[in-house]
């Protein structure tokens, strides 16, 4: 069994982010310079993981090439994180993919997949004045990126 | 000499898609209303009450309702909820209350998974210097998360009954009937907490206004009765104070009787959803 982490951002302008990063700037935490969304998948399956990744990339329910940028990490293998930046993986708690699994196992042939988890990969880009930029970030997650009624935030830790 | 006229702010954010009905559904129970926008909301206090429609506000970025939820604006409704103000919100409207806290607006003592109560994980806070996200000036108790619905994932559009549970005096349940049919159209309309007694609490309060139901009021906890998974069937809750509902499902697309299924015939006459509209307006004349 084996597992790669998926990281699909957008090539054309986030407005996403951008509307976020101004509403971070609303609540006072100015110490944001920059933010970048992309989402992220775990893929659990079975058999080699090279030609896996390769077509994973290419399904267009997954990456649309057309606007869609995507990095894979292998096991074993980190994110190389920008000096000051804090990534925070959100997720639904009760997500458990079933409709994405469904359409990739039987519409588009992944039959050696098993498993899936996707959440929003937040990227917190701090100033050098930034005294705490993990926790900063936490408080964030906290206040606007997640609801812990029904989401769970995390540091995610970068090599 | 004529009364005037209850004037409610029917407030637009960009992505609300529901003002135009809102404000007719409120010009229909005898009130004057107006269109108010995200970034032009001066004199807010000029007016007897607020509704926030339905739609995407901030075409539903982070999630539904969070961004209005930190507006400015909304932080002067809360400050007019506190006076005494009334305020609805209907939908998105809903989903932007309970992510600024006004709804349900009573987490003081709920317990959190651990067996913390807020106040609890507020002290240790205040000893540590750091602010929680449930302080009191941002008690966030519950979430709108994605629908759980066997037919469909994601929006989900139909018309559902909804039962007036709680007798308790409130500004939008006045000569509302005990059981009302009324559209839902939503992705994200489940309420759910993880505050253990917090439900209890909700249902000892009588703040559980409405919940789904059959069409002779039984309230079970199964599709299509309940048509988003919401806990305890809930699909509007009101303040200890009784001056603001967050509601999921439309009355403003059942103000008359011709929006309703089957009733076509019945014309411009007064639908189920124009009730809770007329409430407000006796409840703000009273």
């Amino acid at each position: 069994m084996n597992t790669i982490e998926l990281f699909v951002g957008l090539k054309i302008p986030d407005t996403t982010a951008i509307t976020t990063l101004q509403a971070i700037h609303t609540l006072g935490k100015n110490g944001v310079a920059k933010l970048s969304r992309e989402i992220y998948y775990k893929f659990v399956f079975e058999g080699d993981v090279d030609s896996f990744s390769q077509r994973i990339s290419r399904a267009d329910v997954i990456v649309n090439a057309n606007k869609n940028s995507c990095k894979i990490l292998k096991e074993g293998e980190k994110l190389n994180a920008a000096k000051g930046a804090v990534s925070i993986l959100v997720r639904d708690t009760g997500d458990k993919c079933a409709g994405l699994l469904k359409t990739l196992r039987e519409r588009l042939g992944f039959k050696e997949l098993l498993g899936i988890e996707r959440g929003v990969f937040w990227t917190l880009h701090f100033g050098k004045d930034a005294k705490n930029p993990e926790e900063e970030a936490m408080d964030i997650a906290d206040e606007l990126l997640h609801n812990r009624h029904f989401q769970e935030a995390v540091v995610y830790r970068a090599g | 000499m004529t009364k005037q006229k209850k004037k409610i702010a029917v407030i637009w954010f960009p992505g609300t898609n529901c003002e135009e009905e809102s404000k007719r559904a409120i010009e229909s129970a005898g009130m004057e209303a107006e269109i108010v926008r995200w970034n032009d909301a001066k004199n807010l206090e000029h007016f007897d009450g607020y509704v926030l429609p339905g739609g995407w506000s901030y075409e539903d970025r982070i999630r539904a309702g969070v961004i209005a939820a930190k507006d400015p604006l909304v932080i002067e409704i809360k400050r007019q909820a506190e006076r005494g103000k009334i305020v609805l919100g209907i939908c998105n409207g809903c989903q932007v209350l309970v992510e600024a806290g006004l709804i349900p607006g009573n987490s003081e003592n709920c317990e959190n998974g651990n067996g913390e109560t807020s106040r609890e994980r507020n002290r240790e806070a205040a000893k540590e210097g750091t602010e929680r996200k449930d302080a009191p000036n941002g008690k966030i108790t519950m979430a709108l998360a994605p629908n759980v619905n066997p037919i469909v994932s994601g929006y989900f559009c139909t018309w559902v009954y909804v039962k007036k549970i709680s007798e308790r005096e409130n500004a939008f349940s006045g000569g509302i009937p005990d059981i009302m049919p009324i559209p839902i159209a939503h992705g994200e309309g489940r309420f759910v907490t993880k505050d253990k007694k917090l439900i209890a609490e909700l249902e000892k309060n009588g703040q559980i206004l409405f919940k789904y139901c059959g069409e002779n009021g039984n309230v079970a906890d199964r599709y299509p009765i309940n048509p988003n998974g919401a806990v305890s069937n809930i699909a509007g809750i009101i303040n200890p104070r009784g001056n603001v509902l967050a509601m999921m499902p439309h009355p403003e697309r059942a103000s008359w009787m011709h929006q309703v299924p089957g009733h076509i015939r019945e014309g411009e006459a007064p639908g189920p959803g124009r009730k809770i509209f007329e409430s407000m307006r006796d409840y703000l004349i009273k």
